[in-house]
């Protein structure tokens, strides 16, 4: 059981001062520890002062995002022997990206629902819907559906977008994905306008199939389909109102 | 009792293609910008060459003949890498529009990677002998 | 707080037919290429012209290709369709950091521009072998 080395990403304590790398020592309490575990006993037992966001510690909230070795993931879903092996090492922890911060490895996600909200991201139902809903689980329209609905709204795919990092309005991957699995729910009936505010200037056409928000999405959501399925949906609506046949 | 410690990680996988921290994605994607920048310079290039012609016949056959040499085969030659990985990876992304192959994406980019390297050994196959005829 | 759905600030300035265009002209531009660059270095084109093989490509040999309706087509298709993709692709990169509208619409003027000025430059010199 080797000690590991955790180095934290801390804030200064004045506005000018600017961030600095805080390095402790943790034992290794367990097998399966994880990096929030290791964030707990720093903070429990060294540094009472060190700041993060933690609640479920089951992967289920997305509260605990933050980057780890240079790579986003959830601190509760990230086991220190994923990272170093049994024989101790360094991890090092820093906020996510793309958001302000708060303090530490705290983020203020403000920016990420606004995105979420240019999409609508809650669900309409149609005026005219029949009471209830028949869509059968082995449907073509719920299998197309089901993936992109784990999300747990955690923010680490905008944290890991180049885009989001280039342009600070883009809509990002979370927003675009619930506005794909919304646009294909047939019970919905705003899809016509949230499919229209995916595709503007902040929008789909921004994704350059980095596929980065796929590779860290705790969920395993596969949300460079998502957006490259909302593509495709402008381009079929475009052709049918080309042929006449728009809606 | 034998933990995989990799698969507890932070990983969901229902991509079959989790990227294993290679960044694929992003690296196929800066490739793209930098072949693209490269080529559009090329581009402006190759069209002043061409222009020569504007000065008669000799001006033009003395800039190509000087282009010919074997200092700008080679040079062709990692033209030919650009031209090739570009177009490539963007079929890639062309298929990844039309639906297809997103969940294989890094393995696609590593196919871009391999095919030019054979396209551009065949071309030097096919090239590189002229240096030693003229 | 919340930006409401339909509040959407679509300029049209990152849209749908530069992503459209950018693909149909790249699907292109792997047909037209090949040709232009096996036909340009590639082929025995020069020896069956010439009788000679690996010559070097000088004016007389350009301007027999270019004697060829087809290959006359090629070039100047060529010419804009690339030049339409590179500088779409250009713009790509510059619309990245997010300009103002107003600022992202005059540099579309003049990438237009240059490419025009461009194409019109390239075609004279294709005229000039054909003529």
């Amino acid at each position: 059981m080797a000690d590991i080395t955790l180095t934290v990403k801390r804030t200064g304590d004045t506005d000018d001062s600017g961030s600095y790398w805080q390095s402790f020592t943790v034992p290794e309490i367990a097998e399966t520890m994880s990096v929030l575990d290791a964030l707990i006993w720093t903070q429990q037992n060294i540094e009472p002062t060190l700041a993060f966001r933690r609640a479920c510690r089951v992967k289920m909230c997305g509260t605990c995002g933050v980057r780890i070795n240079g790579r986003e993931g959830l601190a509760c879903g990230t086991l220190v022997r994923s990272l170093v092996g049994d024989r101790g090492g360094e991890v090092r922890v820093e906020p996510m990206r793309h958001l302000p911060v708060v303090r530490d490895l705290v983020t203020d996600p403000g920016v990420f629902y606004q995105r979420l909200n240019q999409v609508g991201a809650a669900f309409t139902p149609k005026d005219d819907s029949l009471e209830p809903a028949q869509i059968l689980p082995d449907s073509k329209e719920r299998k197309a559906i089901n993936p992109h609905r784990e999300c747990i709204y955690c923010g680490l795919c905008y944290s890991a977008c180049s885009v989001a990092g280039l342009d600070s309005g883009y809509l990002g991957p979370a927003a675009l994905n619930r506005a794909f699995a919304l646009v294909s729910d047939s019970r919905d009936g705003t899809g016509k306008q949230r499919l229209q505010a995916s595709a503007g200037d902040h929008g789909i056409w921004r994704c350059h199939t980095i596929f980065e928000c796929t590779a860290v999405c705790p969920k395993g959501i596969p949300i460079t389909e998502a957006i490259e399925g909302l593509k495709r949906k402008v381009f079929v609506n475009k052709l049918k109102s080309l042929i006449g046949l728009g809606r | 009792m034998a933990l995989s410690f990799k698969a507890l990680s932070l990983h969901g996988g229902a991509s079959l293609d989790r990227d294993a921290g290679t960044r694929a994605g992003w690296w196929a994607w800066f490739l793209q910008r930098l072949t693209g920048v490269a080529l559009v310079g090329y581009l402006f290039l190759h069209i002043l060459v061409i222009s020569t012609v504007q000065a008669g016949q000799d001006a033009f056959d003395s800039v190509l003949i000087v282009l010919q040499k074997p200092f700008f085969v080679v040079l062709d030659l990692f033209l030919i890498a650009a031209v090739v990985y570009h177009a490539l990876n963007g079929v890639r992304v062309l298929l990844f529009d039309l639906g297809i192959g997103l969940k294989r994406q890094a393995g696609l980019f590593w196919v871009c990677m391999v095919l030019t390297t054979i396209l551009t050994l065949v071309a030097g196959y096919f090239s590189l002998p002229l240096i030693f005829r003229n | 707080m919340a930006a409401p759905l339909t509040d959407n600030q679509d300029t049209g300035v990152v849209g749908f037919w530069p992503w459209f265009y950018q693909r149909i002209s790249g699907v292109l531009l792997i047909f037209l290429l090949a040709v232009h660059i096996w036909m340009g270095h590639f082929s025995g084109l020069r020896a069956v012209i010439d009788g000679r093989q690996e010559e070097l490509v000088l004016y007389s040999i350009v301007q027999q290709r270019l004697a060829q309706g087809l290959f006359v087509f090629v070039d100047f298709s060529l010419l804009a369709l690339v030049l339409y993709h590179g500088l779409n692709g250009m713009r790509n990169i510059f619309l990245e950091w997010p300009p103002a509208a107003n600022r992202a619409k005059a540099m579309t003027l003049g990438l237009w521009v240059l490419g025009a000025v461009t194409f019109a430059y390239g075609a004279w010199a294709l005229l000039t072998f054909i003529l």
